[in-house]
């Protein structure tokens, strides 16, 4: 049942409610006992029942679970049996069957209380809660309808008469009411549609991710074997040495290649929590100075200075660390690479310190501090370059990634750019922090990494 | 000395050529297999002694017919192929398929794009030694 058709059925039954509350009051004026009137309230009771049938039904149908339809089903069809029972009694009915009806009201007021129950365990309690109440209240009209309109209207009585517009309008409402909570369960289906659909395409893009992995890393395996066997002259010497220069630059660049698609898939799954880092104990000394190593022919061909800092100076004083060494190699590697390529003049400067958390006010503590205190690890990464505007640092501290600088595009025009987002990526894996330091543009700018000890 | 022998499962062409061309340079006597149903095969003739028993298996888990884990179930289900050393060799890594793999019982997990040839080497080389 779709939408449209709900919204349908709401609104004719609303119609029809209140073309049937005007006419019975009118009708009502004299006692009607004669055929041609029994001939119209008959088409309107029909009338009501179809709409009741429809009214329930569109309700059953808007439930999500299964097993509260049935007590619901069985109380709209006793509530719709009473409505008939009448039909089939024109004569005055006797005491006995007014209490069987209302024997049947109290059983159809139990299915709905059996929903309500059951409404408690489910965990869309909010809207079957409002279910119960809606259907309790159709069911509660319609009884207390048929004991003072319609049975008085049979036998002849009058003085309950103004009831029926009363009930008539208290109906009308439920049914808005009705109408708005399946509209809310219509937007709820459509919500989970909407999360299935995205756990799906999740999924689909893991999967690829996974299988573009497979087959990206496929060739690297000969290329880079036949790059190695070539140039340790496997297949024979070398003459021309401009060959086997520019063969080793293809090997560095395969490399390069290789770890930068490496990254981009870490990144991914870093993103989608599959990957586990590789941890092992690790000198953070001696992997900045690695890095220093491997940067200082770039930056030496800028002109620039690359130093190391520790912080005491005695940098034996760095504890190790356990971490991926791989990943904040790569991490660190990055910012160093950055800061040099947006540094013109002067230099890059990388600082390593420890620092203690701080502790806890004493006050608080009586006795031994409970916990541990934490220590970090902190390394800083100066330039004396380009600089960060202030809305630069936000939108990167928001991690807004794969996006340059507005003045580095201006100024070093295209660029791979994602060195950051690696080690954005990396060091939250680590449970650590980053972010950067800079007075605006043209003074320089400092990233500062947390690592937990 | 005989060559130890190791069987690869492999089906991607370009790294079939190359690692026929480097295997034996190194002393490795090898035989390439690139369908999942030739291994089953394989494993059925090594079970009926039809087949010599190879030192080391390299498995690749990407075959176009059927996945690695499957071929390790295979050869971890019977007594004859139980012990053969089998390590996953392959560019497919995720931590769910590494946690099946080592729950059948792989004995290594190498991925191939991270190694230079020389260290797939020694790996080979260590891996048979022991």
């Amino acid at each position: 049942m779709n939408s449209v058709k709900i919204k349908n059925h709401f609104l004719i039954f609303a119609i029809i409610i209140a073309l049937w509350s005007v006419s019975l009051y009118f009708y009502n004026k004299p006692i009607l006992y004669r055929s041609s009137e029994w001939l119209k309230i008959t088409v309107f009771l029909t009338i009501i029942a179809i709409f009741e049938l429809f009214y329930f039904i569109s309700v059953i149908f808007n439930i999500s679970l299964k097993q509260n339809k049935i007590p619901l089903i069985i109380s709209s069809i006793f509530a719709i049996t009473i409505i008939f029972a009448f039909f089939f009694n024109n004569e005055i009915l006797p005491p006995q069957l007014k209490t069987f009806l209302l024997l049947l009201f109290i059983y159809s007021a139990l299915g709905v209380a059996i929903l309500l129950e059951r409404s408690f365990k489910s965990s869309a309690i909010g809207h079957l809660r409002a279910v119960y109440i809606l259907v309790s209240f159709g069911v509660f009209i319609i009884a207390t309808t048929l004991l003072y309109v319609f049975l008085p209207i049979i036998s002849g009585q009058k003085e309950h008469f103004w009831f029926g517009p009363i009930f008539a309008l208290l109906f009308l409402l439920s049914s808005f009411l009705g109408y708005y909570l399946t509209k809310e369960v219509e937007t709820r289906k459509e919500a989970e549609r909407l999360a299935e659909e995205w756990e799906k395409l999740a999924q689909a893009k893991d999967q690829f991710l996974l299988s573009l992995q497979h087959h990206l890393r496929t060739p690297v395996t000969p290329l880079k074997g036949y790059l190695e066997m070539i140039l340790e002259g496997t297949y024979g010497q070398m003459e021309n040495p401009a060959i086997k220069e520019k063969l080793i630059e293809m090997k560095k660049l395969v490399d390069t290649l290789y770890s930068l698609m490496e990254n981009l898939l870490d990144i991914q799954e870093f993103r989608i929590k599959k990957k586990v880092l590789n941890l092992e104990s690790c000198q953070i000394k001696n992997l900045i100075q690695g890095i220093i190593e491997e940067l200082k022919p770039e930056a030496e061909q800028k002109g620039l200075y690359l130093k190391f800092e520790t912080f005491p100076r005695n940098a034996e004083e760095l504890p190790m660390i356990k971490l991926d060494k791989r990943r904040i190699r790569e991490a660190i590697w990055n910012l160093v690479d950055n800061a040099i390529k947006y540094t013109n003049r002067g230099g890059v400067t990388i600082l390593a310190k420890i620092e203690d958390e701080k502790p806890q006010p004493s006050d608080k503590w009586a006795g031994p501090h409970p916990f541990p205190k934490r220590r970090w690890l902190k390394i800083a990464v100066s330039d004396t370059g380009i600089g960060m505007e202030k809305k630069e640092i936000d939108y990167f501290l928001q991690g807004r990634l794969f996006e340059r600088g507005e003045e580095a595009k201006k100024l070093y025009g295209p660029g791979r750019g994602i060195g950051l987002s690696i080690a954005i990526e990396f060091i939250k894996s680590h449970g650590g922090k980053i972010w950067a330091e800079s007075e605006g543009w043209g003074k320089g700018t400092t990233f500062w990494i947390e690592l937990p000890v | 000395m005989t060559k130890p022998k190791i069987l690869i499962i492999e089906d991607d062409q370009p790294t079939i050529m190359l690692f026929k061309e480097v295997f034996p340079m190194v002393g490795f006597k090898i035989e390439i297999l690139d369908l999942g149903k030739k291994v089953i095969e394989r494993l059925k003739e090594i079970r009926e002694g039809k087949k010599e028993k190879p030192a080391l298996i390299l498995l690749d888990l990407i075959l176009p017919d059927m996945n690695g884990i499957e071929i390790l179930k295979e050869a971890r289900r019977y007594p004859e192929t139980k012990n053969l050393k089998i390590y996953a060799f392959t560019n497919y890594s995720s931590s769910e398929f590494n946690e099946k793999l080592i729950k059948e019982g792989i004995d290594k997990i190498l991925i191939k794009a991270q190694y230079s040839l020389k260290e797939i080497i020694e790996i080979i080389k260590e891996g048979i030694s022991k």
